[in-house]
């Protein structure tokens, strides 16, 4: 067991934390939920200078070709700010999605776009049906001789309205076994018949929306991974996904610990810090309680994917401990500072926003029950 | 970053594993406590044979006599002895006294105290809880007076665990009442033999006999056996309980309890042709609590490994015992629920499932939160001295 860094994993934290606690302060959070994209062109360009948005990418497609346990410090970091964008679904979800299945071309292309900074990615997989099963997915892929039709609805799809790539998940309709149907599409957004809706109003002012593809025509070449070899992609991006936004979350938690631990220092009712009231005290440390074990197990987690494990138990785990960490921090968060706290104004707002929508990404605590389970035998 | 084992602690586990399918006899009910006199006798078998192995010092330096272990393999140790329920293991002798005396004894007390812990011939009790002083341990007012060669002991202690079984105590006594509080304690060695010492048993609420109230009546100590100097007994006391204290056992005997209640959920027939294993309610407590016991386990994982480093992880250890004692009250309360009517049949009851283990456990974890130190004086210690709130209670 080894819960210390390396020097360099710590350069890479220390770094991060530096960057985006110089360029993303509250104000910055909140302007950004108007901000088409999430992210502004020149910190999207500085993020790909500093090598960030290809650190996944191989060496060989201009990338860092770092680990997950790397990418995991940086997300800590974007959590603990709150740091919003198309960052998450390009740099980890396409480029994992990208190196696990895409084909040379592929590879070549997209992944040396995504590291230049010049492509941002969405995976469009969650329907009507948000689970995440193969059943779930309804979106038809029907053959046309050499080419595929598209056509169906996708809902959720971050950062929908403005990715530049979308990984589409359908289902071909004459392969009657769910988990065979599904297949795995690269569709660039302006492909005709490629309709995206407005963006939705959501909890945490993401870019979410709803994708309808009308006989969307796409060719062999954007087939990603083997026809009918979708769903073991799929899997493997689900976990990886809730790895990192378990990471994410609770770096999240992180700083609202932090927050409320300096508020209780300052603040002062009745001559003294509320601090020093003890039913304030014991919240704070319970906090502190959910942010460290919470932090712990999703590193455990991301360390077991990086190895090449399955590590779907420890996955599962991770995510419905970070769902309950997080969002149980918040609240006590959310006691301590009193009718402060309940403001717009007040950043603690942007942070609980978060946990609640973290909470439902990349699997609710119900996608991941039967993994978790399965850690004991149930 | 590494969260596994080396090779060299899975061959550790493996052989400890292998001994204890070797040892612990095939009807042994792991519901007894040690307040059954035949579980007693096995507790001191085994703790024999641990002394053989040198498991019972594993963790001492190899200067006195152990095996210059690593906290993680101490951990080890510790966490599949909790996980198969094995008794034998030595907290007060082996794992709170003995390091003690390295710190602070003289080099005649570590001779004439260590050798008899190491071999698993002694039973030591711990004597600092009293009547008036819980967690404000330190006003305590047990007082010992100096009287020459000796010091002449008189006041009261209670919940002390396995005092009708020690044969040594080792205890706090005011020395100078004069002084601050803390200032004015000492460290004694005490023979439970010596005249004067009376022991009555306490039962608790599980209906055992495992504590005790303890008055002394001028009992007379000699001066050698006074640990760390007259008035130090407040930095002795306290070093003492910093030994290993990573949390592992609460969080291993919870995941311990959810591994039985697991089994039980597949194998158990349910109602209505529904197994246990697939209620819908069930399964989502279940996965949560499995979670939080992950989480919980590498929280003890992380304490160990902060105190290889070579830190105090004081803050850690707080966050462990708080984390890992809650865990074990919501698990035995969950197996309560699951067992339904069932749960209200007693250790002994022939319709009783599992033994009767959940409903004794539920009860045992209940001074969990309440022992070596509360969970409230644990969060304060994590509020002051982890995250600098100040301190004003
Ligand atoms: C099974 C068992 C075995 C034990 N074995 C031993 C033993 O072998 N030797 C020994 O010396 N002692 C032993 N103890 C005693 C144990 O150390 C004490 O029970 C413990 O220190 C708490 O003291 P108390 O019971 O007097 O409770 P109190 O200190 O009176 O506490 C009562 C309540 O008040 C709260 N409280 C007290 N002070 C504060 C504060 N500052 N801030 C917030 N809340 C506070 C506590 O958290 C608790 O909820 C044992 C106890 C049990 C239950």
């Amino acid at each position: 067991m080894d819960f210390g860094l390396t020097e360099q994993q710590k350069l890479i934290r220390d770094g991060a934390r530096t960057y985006l606690r110089e360029v993303c302060p509250g104000a910055y959070v909140r302007s950004m939920q108007r901000h088409p994209t999430g992210c502004p062109a020149e910190v999207w360009r500085k993020l790909s200078d500093m090598g960030w948005t290809g650190m996944l990418v191989p060496e060989d497609y201009g990338g860092a070709g770092l680990g997950l346990v790397e990418m995991g410090l940086v997300l800590e970091e974007m959590g603990a700010v709150a740091f919003p964008g198309p960052f998450f679904e390009t740099a980890v979800i396409g480029t994992s999605a990208l190196s696990l299945a895409g084909d040379e071309r592929q590879k070549s292309s997209y992944l040396r776009r995504i590291a230049d900074g010049s492509l941002t990615v969405s995976l469009a997989v969650q329907e009507r049906d948000p689970a995440w099963q193969p059943s779930a997915i309804k979106c038809a892929a029907d053959r046309r001789d050499e080419d595929w039709a598209l056509s169906g609805e996708k809902l959720f799809v971050g950062d929908g309205t403005s990715a530049g790539l979308f990984i589409v998940a359908a289902a071909d309709r004459s392969v009657s076994q769910a988990e065979a149907a599904v297949t795995l599409f690269l569709v660039p957004r302006e492909t005709p018949g490629v309709r995206i809706g407005e963006r939705w109003l959501t909890v945490d002012h993401d870019h979410q929306t709803g994708i309808t593809f009308e006989a969307v025509e796409v060719g062999p070449d954007s087939v990603l991974g083997k026809v009918g070899g979708g769903w073991p992609t799929l899997r493997r991006l689900f976990l990886i996904g809730a790895a990192m936004k378990a990471v994410e979350m609770a770096g999240g938690a992180r700083r609202v610990l932090e927050m409320t631990a300096e508020y209780a220092r300052k603040r002062e009712q009745f001559g003294k810090p509320i601090g020093g009231f003890q039913a304030v005290a014991h919240m704070v440390a319970e906090m502190a309680i959910y942010v460290e074990s919470a932090r712990n197990i999703a590193y455990q987690a991301i360390w077991r994917l990086a190895q090449g494990h399955d590590a779907a138990q420890e996955v599962a785990l991770a995510k419905v401990w970070a769902n309950e960490a997080c969002v149980r921090t918040a609240e006590l968060a959310h006691q301590s500072h009193g009718a402060i706290g309940f403001t717009q104004e007040h950043d603690l707002q942007i942070y609980t926003r978060r946990a609640l929508a973290g909470r439902v990404t990349y699997g609710d605590s119900r996608d991941h029950r039967d993994a978790a389970l399965a850690s004991i035998h149930l | 970053m590494r969260f596994e084992f080396t090779l060299a602690e899975e061959a550790f586990r493996s052989q400890l594993l292998t001994w204890i399918g070797a040892t612990l006899p095939p009807d042994y009910d792991s519901a007894a406590d040690d307040s059954d006199d035949a579980q007693w006798k096995l507790t001191l078998r085994l703790r024999r044979e641990l002394a053989g192995r040198g498991w019972l010092t594993l963790a001492w330096p190899k200067e006195y006599g152990g095996m210059g272990a690593s906290p993680m393999t101490q951990l080890i140790f510790n966490e599949e002895m909790a996980f198969q329920r094995v008794p034998g293991r030595d907290a007060f002798g082996a794992r709170m006294l003995a390091p003690t005396l390295m710190v602070h004894g003289t080099e005649e007390q570590r001779r004439r105290f260590l050798p008899s812990v190491a071999r698993g011939e002694v039973q030591w009790c711990q004597g600092y809880s009293e009547p008036n002083s819980g967690s404000d341990l330190a006003s305590l007012q047990t007082r010992a007076v100096d009287d020459g060669a000796e010091f002449v002991v008189n006041g009261t202690k209670i919940w002390t665990s396995l005092a009708h079984r020690a044969d040594w105590i080792f205890l706090l006594a005011r020395t100078d009442p004069e002084a601050s509080k803390h200032k004015g304690i000492s460290f004694l060695l005490c023979d439970m033999k010596t005249p004067g010492i009376t022991v009555r048993p306490i039962i608790n609420m599980a209906g055992e006999h495992h504590f005790n109230q303890i008055t002394f009546e001028d009992v007379r100590v000699p001066k050698d056996q006074l640990v760390g100097g007259i008035n130090q007994g407040w930095y002795v006391a306290t070093t003492l309980l910093d030994f290993e204290r990573s949390g592992i056992d609460y969080v291993t005997a919870a995941r311990r309890v959810i591994a039985d209640l697991a089994e039980y959920a597949r194998s158990e027939p349910g109602s209505n042709g529904q197994r246990l294993a697939d209620d819908g309610e069930f399964r989502a407590r279940f996965a949560l609590l499995a979670a939080e016991a992950e989480a919980a386990r590498l929280l003890a994982y992380e304490v160990a490994w902060l105190q290889g480093q070579e830190t105090l992880p004081t803050r850690e250890a707080s966050m462990s015992k708080v984390m890992g004692t809650r865990l074990m009250n919501k698990v035995t309360d969950f197996g309560l629920e699951l067992l339904g009517a069932y749960g209200q049949l007693d250790r002994g009851s022939d319709a009783a499932k599992l033994r009767g283990r959940i409903l004794r456990s539920r009860f045992e974890c209940i001074a969990w939160t309440i022992f070596a130190g509360t969970n409230e004086i644990q969060k304060n210690i994590i509020a002051i001295r982890g995250l600098g709130l100040p301190r004003n209670y």
